[in-house]
């Protein structure tokens, strides 16, 4: 079997077998739920490690060297190769009109937008939209799973781990480009780059934290249900639980003490 | 099943500044007949009103960073009700406070949130506070739907979750993106009182708020 079809196939493997697994309304998964919490713990600090001593110091001169324009336009570059990721997951969903805006703001932002340096899609109107395998299991209804450190990639889940493999095999570069130099080399700019373009985020981030794990498990947690349930408004007993204040008071687990 | 949380979308004019501001108007005209509830602020106002007066500081070229800061941590405290805050953020460790450690926490938390929001004071570029609508939730909460208009950058969605005491609205959560500030520092606090007692967590706070005021020194200068 020739790359390409094998690949095609083991999309269409797992694919089947996901579609399958996921019948059933999804519960909101609970943001302190980690089972997995020792290993994650462990993961995190060497991740935390590896940008702290190698990721961020280049990032940062990077950013030092690098004009603002360059930076964004780069960005918009390594987005617009996203094309496949975001088609292929548009039509999964069953989202035509998604699907129609991927192939407008490639054709426009690759033709007229310098090759996708500049995002001109955007000024006329047609913003591009979060998209990726994880979500599209997701809207499938299949539940995320124990939340996951991955290393070197960050947090997860196995539903997201499993689309993020995904998004690997539809990438453009490996398809048109299959010279590794250049696909390892491109990687590594789009890698530098956009973290050179959050480097305040994260220290806002790390500064507003006590615990920067459960910072992060949180917000990923949260983040990616709103992103599964775009603009449906939140709920359910979890939300009730957030905010009444009355289930708190003369609140003590049994042998405690105030 | 049915969802009851489900709430119904009420649609708010888009460049509401002024329309607030005639409402304001009009409320106060009403209030010189009628009793003074009439002067009561709608969740939409109050954010609108917040998001306006904290645009006026950010914009002022006499104010100082410091200044600035000061400025808005006043608008926020009376946007902002502390007490609920407080409460929803520690959960069910909220018993095991004796008054005065709560008084402590309330006041620690406070510096917290000021300092890591006010940090980026002299980072405003221009954008813009839109009001989508309300949507009116279980318990009789309202959630204000705002966006952040940042010119050329990806729109930021913000969420106000305001509650009513005493006839106040008041914020009593911020979900940014989807990421509710009260579920967060629940989250990252329970582990902390849960190991160590409220202590711990008061230790750490005073720690952090420390570290943050020899960071943002330099700047000062």
């Amino acid at each position: 079997m020739s790359p390409l079809l094998q690949r095609a196939v083991t999309l269409l493997v797992v694919t089947v077998a996901l579609a399958l697994a996921g019948c059933g309304a999804q519960k909101r998964p609970h943001p302190d739920d980690d089972p997995w919490e020792g290993m994650n713990r462990k993961v995190f600090w060497l991740n935390d490690n590896l940008d702290s001593y190698g990721l961020e110091p280049v990032a940062r001169g990077w950013n030092y060297i690098m004009p603002n324009v360059a930076q964004r336009g780069l960005s918009n570059f390594f987005d617009n190769l996203r094309l496949p990721i975001v088609l292929v997951n548009d039509i999964l969903q069953a989202q035509p009109r998604l699907a129609a805006e991927t192939v407008a703001r490639f054709q426009c932002n690759t033709f007229l937008g310098g090759l996708g340096f500049y995002d001109l899609a955007s000024d006329l109107g047609v913003p591009p939209h979060v998209q990726d395998t994880g979500l599209t299991f997701g809207r499938w209804g299949i539940e995320p799973g124990p939340y996951v450190m991955l290393p070197f990639f960050g947090p997860s889940n196995p539903r997201d781990t499993v689309g993020f493999a995904i998004d690997g095999l539809l990438a453009i570069y490996p398809f048109f480009i299959n010279i590794p130099g250049i696909t390892v080399g491109a990687s590594a700019i789009d890698l530098i780059n956009r973290r050179s373009r959050v480097l305040d985020q994260v220290n806002d981030a790390k500064q507003a934290s006590i615990d920067y794990y459960s910072f992060i498990r949180n917000a990923y947690v949260q983040r990616r249900w709103k992103e599964v349930r775009g603009q449906a408004p939140p709920g359910g007993a979890e939300e009730e639980d957030l905010y009444n204040e009355e289930n708190f008071e003369g609140y003590l687990e049994e042998g405690e003490q105030p | 099943m049915k969802r009851t949380s489900k709430g119904t979308w009420r649609k708010v004019s888009s460049p509401s500044t002024r329309l607030g501001l005639a409402v304001g108007l009009a409320a106060w005209c009403l209030s010189l007949g009628l009793s003074a509830t009439a002067r009561a602020e709608s969740p939409s106002q109050v954010v609108d009103g917040l998001a306006s007066q904290v645009v006026v500081v950010l914009k002022d070229p006499k104010l100082d960073t410091e200044q600035k800061r000061q400025r808005i941590q006043q608008i926020a405290y009376t946007a902002i009700d502390f007490v609920t805050l407080s409460k929803l953020v520690l959960a069910r460790n909220y018993a095991k406070f004796s008054p005065e450690q709560l008084a402590r926490f309330q006041d620690e938390f406070k510096q917290h949130l000021s300092m890591t929001y006010g940090r980026n004071v002299d980072n405003y570029r221009n954008e813009k506070v839109d009001i989508l609508g309300e949507r009116t939730e279980t318990r009789g909460d309202v959630t204000v739907q705002s966006k952040i208009l940042r010119g050329g950058g990806q729109d930021i969605v913000v969420d106000y979750r305001l509650r009513q005491t005493d006839g106040t609205w008041r914020i009593i959560d911020v979900i940014i993106e989807g990421v509710s500030l009260v579920s967060n520092f629940r989250s990252q606090f329970q582990d902390i009182v849960a190991q160590g007692g409220p202590d711990k967590l008061l230790e750490l706070l005073k720690e952090k708020n420390a570290s943050g005021e020899s960071l943002k020194a330099p700047g000062l200068q």
